[in-house]
């Protein structure tokens, strides 16, 4: 090889190093969150069920409390001691309590817990040896149309997995005058639009019938006249405020929304123009077409919903607006009628 | 949708007019008509009322293009595509659509040119459309079937389809010091803003975003060569009435090439380097990230008329970004478009094989800033081709240089993270491969093809401390193609992958940045078996039958086991 070559291929080389010299992490460093806890964990408050005995069908909701030195990741199992049914929860967080998980008495299929059964709960620290544990007992078995799950409990962003947003519900609510609406805030605080997306919707409100309690939506085709986007919007009297809601087409059965190649999404403005509680039921039919879908309304094809809380005139950055929401449900024959609720 | 026939009719009546008028003009095209009738059955669907367990699907399609050609200077061609899914017929399933549009031709004999759907590839480091899957040396039955998903996603080659211009020039010096000199630059844009779409404000948030780059190449001589290669991926803030998040990626790299001997053995030095520059700004909350890293790739070679031996060594920092050569050409995250669910519409069903190879809905088109979430079972080693994120260490590959009686490859990789995900022990990698071919026709001096096929992967993850990850896959593959007449071919195929252990995959959010975990368990494997009869009617043309069966086992969990079934008659006519 020619002298100069070298030469050259030397310049380049040292180029490159030179070039090359610039990385943030350094070896010790670690990306992301930790995912084991220090050698110093330990449980602030104890491991415990918020109940000894659980009467789910009396609509007892069950949860765990716990408080640790550091957040970490962690899992619940639950074992009947009878049956060996089994199901889990798992986290990342500081503490335990209602929000964390809740249990309404199903398990993994295919065994069932039994009635009148005790429960092991055992905690898992991920990163710790230690495992730490508590007993519930079980008295009656789960039902489908109790509390909780029915509740769109969580607004987690893009979330499409979650299956439990909408849920049946077959039953009278005015028997459970008890059960407290759980809400999900939605706030402005900047001229941003608050923005939040429901996943997919799988079960539907229909006719209490145990053998089959709840309907998949895309099972059947529907009348867009009948189809009813049910949920309680709690109002400050601001007439500024809305919240719009795009219901989510999936027209050519790809799995995927593309509002701007294939699918149609719907949009509705809701004024937010009253004070407190207020059931709100909108027809699929009045819902305005967009997007690039076949334009035809089609709740089969129903994927999903998003859920956007603005203000029209966009506020100033001081400005701060809330609602809430809850109990979003998708009706097939007609609206939801009011239950109670304090 | 007559519409559609009416702009079919007028396509072809164009066609026949202006080919009368005009020698110029030139034709091709493709007719293909894949048919499937598919069944699953099994522990998953025992019982379901709810989850489709048969059915039948299908499409026919024609691509028609158009090459006009007014002088030897400059082309243009155009590709038409009537396309009717089987049992559409005269309704919603029939569609007409513009596949490819390009212009192309050279200026003054110097500068060539592509406009509009064009393929485009650089390094592996900078851009690059990585493979689903080590698939060199799967059966020939298998390929038949990856060929019309790839076809039909624009899958050309390790290049990616994009939207823009592309235009190079090279100059001969034949001086001393330099031999040639090569330029090439290139424009697209990868996604569209959406603020046409009316109402929300929700849609109007995606500004224009452009994928910009080039390459500046120097041969030296025959001794040496170099080049520079710039990838420049971002965000037109403004270009959406609220431009609420913006992107700058910018991926800078030379590569080279160095001969130390070339002669009967050539033996030379050959490798990449370079850097990153991410930057992701959002406005709702206010946040910007600024993320700088670099890769090195360097390995000797070896080779002869038969064989060629590579070693290397690379380093990928683990915040080294290059989306357009680290976007994965599957979503993984979705569910297959055939039998979507299992256990009564409440676990979505996995993919499998079958479904990598055969689903076109799957695929992926686009180019995406963030890292793609992958499936471990699949590539665990290198999810994101040998530009992924956060590994160094060696690698090795032994392959021969031509074709012969028997082809074949054995490659190493022997990698490590260079920073911990989530914890301070690093994860250790470990992919040996094999592929062989072997060309038994040659062997028995007979025309007719006789050709087996053979390969393995074996993908091993480790990670010591207190969260350990021990996470193992053996993909294998078999094949035997018997041309038992006259272009009248016999063929076996075989996949199996097996796959167990425990990994923690990463969540990424919109920056890039990891946020969680989830805990990955698996212990699984899936075979496929295939057999299927091909007639070649000539080289571009071909009749098959596929007789198809995967059992999916899931070790874990027995009520998610499943088998499907499946005939396939593909049909493929070119012109």
């Amino acid at each position: 090889m020619l002298r100069s070559d070298l030469k050259t291929y030397s310049i380049l080389i040292s180029f490159c190093i030179i070039f090359v010299s610039c990385r943030d992490l350094k070896k010790n460093d670690v990306i992301g969150p930790k995912l084991e806890v220090s050698p110093n964990f330990k449980l602030l408050e104890p491991f415990s069920f918020n109940l000894s005995i659980a009467d789910f069908q009396n609509y007892d909701t069950v949860w765990f409390n716990a408080l640790f030195s550091e957040k970490a990741y962690w899992k619940i199992n639950l074992r009947g001691l009878n049956s060996g049914a089994q199901t889990s929860f798992s986290g990342y967080s500081e503490k335990l309590n209602a929000s964390s998980a809740r249990w309404y008495g199903k398990s993994k299929p295919p065994i069932k817990f039994e009635t009148s059964e005790r429960v092991v709960a055992e905690l898992e620290i991920r990163g710790h040896e230690t495992k730490y544990y508590d007993t519930i007992t079980k008295i009656t078995n789960f039902r489908l149309d109790g509390a909780g799950n029915s509740l769109v409990n969580d607004f987690s962003f893009y979330d499409y997995g979650a299956s439990e947003f909408f849920f049946l519900i077959n039953t009278d609510w005015s028997e459970h005058p008890d059960m407290p609406l759980q809400k999900i805030s939605l706030d402005v605080s900047t001229s941003a639009p608050a923005m939040s997306y429901l996943g997919s919707i799988k079960y539907l409100a229909k006719e209490r019938n145990p053998s089959k309690p709840y309907y998949l939506l895309q099972d059947q085709n529907y009348d867009p006249k009948e189809v009813y986007l049910n949920l309680y919007v709690l109002g400050y009297g601001n007439g500024n405020n809305y919240i719009q809601f795009n219901l989510l087409e999936d027209d050519n059965n790809d799995q995927k929304f593309e509002g701007n190649k294939f699918d149609d999404f719907y949009i509705y403005d809701l004024k937010l123009d009253w004070i407190g509680w207020k059931l709100v039921s909108i027809p699929y039919s009045s819902f305005l077409k967009s997007g690039k879908g076949n334009g035809v309304q089609n709740p089969k094809s129903l994927m999903g919903v998003e859920v956007i809380f603005h203000n029209k005139w966009f506020p100033a950055t001081t400005d701060h607006y809330n609602t809430s929401i809850s109990f979003i449900i998708i009706s097939p024959d007609g609206p939801l009628s009011e239950f109670s609720k304090n | 949708m007559k519409k559609k026939y009416v702009f079919i009719l007028s396509f072809l009546f164009v066609i026949n007019y202006t080919y009368g008028q005009n020698k110029n003009i030139s034709f091709f095209g493709l007719h293909r008509t894949p048919i499937n009738y598919t069944t699953l059955r099994g522990n998953a669907v025992s019982g379901d009322t709810i989850s489709n367990k048969q059915g039948t699907g299908g499409f026919t399609f024609i691509d028609l293009g158009i090459v006009g050609k007014p002088s030897d200077k400059i082309s243009a061609t155009a590709i038409m595509r009537g396309k009717n899914e089987f049992g559409a017929f005269f309704n919603t399933g029939a569609s007409a659509e513009i596949r490819q549009i390009t212009l192309e031709g050279t200026i003054a004999d110097k500068f060539a040119f592509q406009v509009g759907d064009i393929d485009i590839g650089l390094t592996p480091y900078t851009f690059y459309n990585n493979d689903e899957i080590y698939n060199t040396y799967e059966a020939d039955i298998f390929k038949i079937r990856r060929d019309v998903v790839h076809y039909e996603n624009f899958n050309n080659g390790n290049k990616w389809r994009v939207q823009g211009f592309d235009a190079s020039t090279k100059a001969a010096l034949n001086k001393k010091i330099l031999k040639q000199i090569s330029f090439r630059g290139f424009a697209t844009r990868s996604r569209a803003n959406n603020q046409q779409l009316p109402t929300t404000t929700l849609y109007y948030l995606n500004p224009d975003r452009l994928l910009v780059g080039g390459k500046l190449g120097v041969i030296q001589s025959k001794y040496f060569k170099t080049s520079g290669n710039l990838v420049h991926f971002f965000d037109i803030t403004g270009t959406s009435l609220d431009s609420s998040y913006s992107l700058k990626n910018t991926v800078l790299t030379n590569d080279f090439e160095v001969m130390f001997l070339d002669k009967q053995i050539k033996m030379g030095l050959r490798g990449e380097a370079g850097q990153s520059f991410y930057r992701y700004s959002e406005r709702y909350p206010l946040r910007e990230v600024n993320k700088n890293d670099y890769f090195y790739d360097a390995s000797l070679f070896v080779k002869n008329k038969k064989i060629k031996l590579e070693v290397g060594y690379r380093n990928v920092g683990p915040q080294f970004y290059s989306p357009s050569a680290q976007s994965l050409r599957i979503i993984n995250e979705i569910s297959p478009s055939m039998f979507p669910t299992v256990n009564m519409g409440n676990n979505a069903r996995v993919q499998t094989l079958l479904d990598r190879v055969t689903d076109l809905n799957i695929y992926n088109k686009s180019i995406t800033q963030r890292l793609m979430p992958f499936l471990p079972q699949y590539g665990n080693v290198q999810p994101y081709g040998i530009a992924t994120p956060n590994r160094s260490g060696f690698t090795a590959n032994i392959s021969n240089t031509q074709d012969s009686l028997m082809n074949f490859e054995v490659g190493a990789d022997l990698l490590s993270e260079i920073v911990g995900e989530g914890s301070f022990s690093l994860r250790k990698f470990t992919s040996l491969r094999a592929g062989n071919q072997l060309n038994l026709y040659k062997l028995i001096n007979t025309k007719r093809i006789i050709q087996l096929r053979g390969a393995a992967r074996m993908e091993n993850t480790t990670r010591s401390g207190s969260v350990p990850v021990n996470f193992k896959s053996l993909l294998v593959d078999a094949g035997a193609l018997f041309e038992i007449a006259k272009r009248f071919d016999f063929s076996l195929g075989y996949k199996y992958l097996n796959a167990s252990g425990n990994e923690y995959l990463a969540i990424r959010d919109d920056f890039n940045d990891i946020t969680s975990f989830n805990t990955f368990e698996m212990k699984s494997s899936q075979g496929w078996y295939t057999v299927g009869l091909q007639y070649r009617i000539a080289n571009n043309s071909i009749v098959s039958l596929h007789s198809n069966l995967l059992a999916y086992q899931n070790k874990q969990d027995a009520m998610n086991s499943f088998n499907i079934n499946q005939i396939f008659l593909f049909y493929s006519l070119g012109f």
